[in-house]
């Protein structure tokens, strides 16, 4: 007999048969599959991953939708290039890891002590539909990006967006030329980060800081 | 638009920015369907079976694989679920091989096997051709024993059995080779 006739009898022969499974092991396997779910920390978890999703379907429901506005998030993040009209906020001395600057209930996190950005600026821009933005700037070395909230509800997505998530936080992220653009929503409020870093890593990492649990999402 | 799913620690800023990068620009692969896994139950048996030699050996192995993987939930890059198993079923065996050779020696009792044959097996095979079988298979060496139980045994495709057992596939297909070799001598010499 060939090799290979040997050798596909030994397949076919191993492949189809073998010794029967014990009985009771496949139910007692069934059991441990089902237990995790009613153990306190599985449940954490799985209650977890609920809300996630829960939080991710009302954000992509709320981006999506659009809500009647025409305003993107192209434009909303346009301050971001812009120059700043006013002096920084200064870090608030009561919550060191939060600024001392908020706009439509959105306060600003402080990423100096954490990660080396600090602020240089601020401004303020009417938007279409009579929508307005407050943009802090912030910078480390001689990269400078905007943190943009943008008043009323949150704004459509941009439909080529990579859509990530950190920290619970639900982001969608694009190129926008050489700036990366992410987006995000807070306490109802659209969010808009943008600026030239050298990874989107970076965007991402910021506004998914929960500044020690002083900022949720 | 894709579909991304990462997760970060607090303290980032320490990792470099390639490993930044890297967790934030590439899948992570998905998580493990806990309520599919007992599906695999059968073929994991064979292969414990074909590990350890012993019926009750195979199924404190089998048992014990699963509550391993079942402890938490399991994200895997590129794995099928059973090619999961499997290297989850070697480490455990490797694990409790160990543990055994560190006790005191323990006398094998003779035990009696059900053999079964799937749909599409060998009308001619006999109980004794499926036992000299598996006997010659506990026979091999480790390597070449792991080797024919993932790919004839459970089933994986060659890339996938390399992938479990962290080798390459033609590492596979040599061991392979060996090991079909051993145990169709091994048919042959029954049957003769």
């Amino acid at each position: 007999m060939s090799s290979d006739l040997r050798h596909e009898r030994v397949h076919r022969l191993l492949s189809t048969t073998g010794p029967a499974t014990p009985p009771g092991l496949r139910e007692r396997i069934a059991a441990q599959t089902v237990r995790p779910a009613r153990r306190s920390r599985p449940r954490v978890a799985l209650a977890g991953a609920v809300a996630t999703v829960a939080a991710a379907v009302v954000l992509a429901v709320a981006l999506v939708a659009g809500l009647g506005s025409h305003l993107t998030i192209a434009e909303a993040a346009r301050p971001s290039a812009l120059a700043a009209t006013a002096p920084a906020p200064a870090q608030d001395a009561r919550r060191p890891t939060l600024l001392r600057a908020s706009f439509a209930g959105v306060t600003y996190p402080d990423w100096n002590r954490q990660f080396g950005w600090r602020t240089t600026g601020r401004r303020h821009d009417s938007l279409e539909g009579g929508r307005s933005a407050e943009t802090v700037f912030y910078q480390h070395t001689h990269h400078r990006i905007g943190y943009t909230v943008v008043s009323g509800r949150p704004l459509k997505a941009p439909g080529h967006a990579d859509r990530y998530e950190a920290n619970g936080l639900v982001m969608l992220a694009y190129k926008d030329g050489r700036r990366d653009v992410v987006t995000f929503e807070r306490d109802g409020r659209t969010c808009v980060l943008a600026g030239v870093v050298h990874q989107r890593a970076t965007l991402l990492k910021l506004a998914s800081w929960k500044a020690d649990g002083a900022l949720t999402f | 638009m894709r579909v991304v799913t990462v997760e970060i620690r607090q303290a980032v800023g320490r990792a470099s920015r390639q490993q930044e990068s890297d967790r934030f620009s590439k899948p992570r692969g998905r998580l493990l369907e806990a309520e599919r896994l007992p599906d695999h139950a059968d073929r994991l048996f064979r292969a414990a079976y074909a590990l350890c030699g012993s019926s009750h050996d195979a199924e404190d192995l089998v048992q014990e694989t699963y509550a391993r993987v079942l402890r938490r939930p399991r994200f895997i890059r590129r794995d099928a679920d059973l090619a999961y198993l499997l290297r989850a079923l070697r480490n455990t065996w490797i694990a409790m091989r160990r543990a055994k050779d560190a006790r005191a020696q323990t006398v094998e009792l003779h035990e009696e096997v059900h053999w079964v044959a799937d749909h599409g097996a060998d009308p001619g095979t006999t109980a004794l051709d499926v036992a000299a079988a598996y006997d010659a298979m506990r026979e091999l060496s480790d390597p070449l024993r792991e080797a024919i139980v993932a790919v004839d045994v459970v089933g994986l495709s060659y890339r996938e059995a390399a992938r479990a057992l962290r080798v390459r596939e033609g590492t596979i297909m040599s061991r392979l080779f060996r090991a079909r070799e051993r145990v169709a001598d091994r048919l042959e010499g029954e049957a003769a």
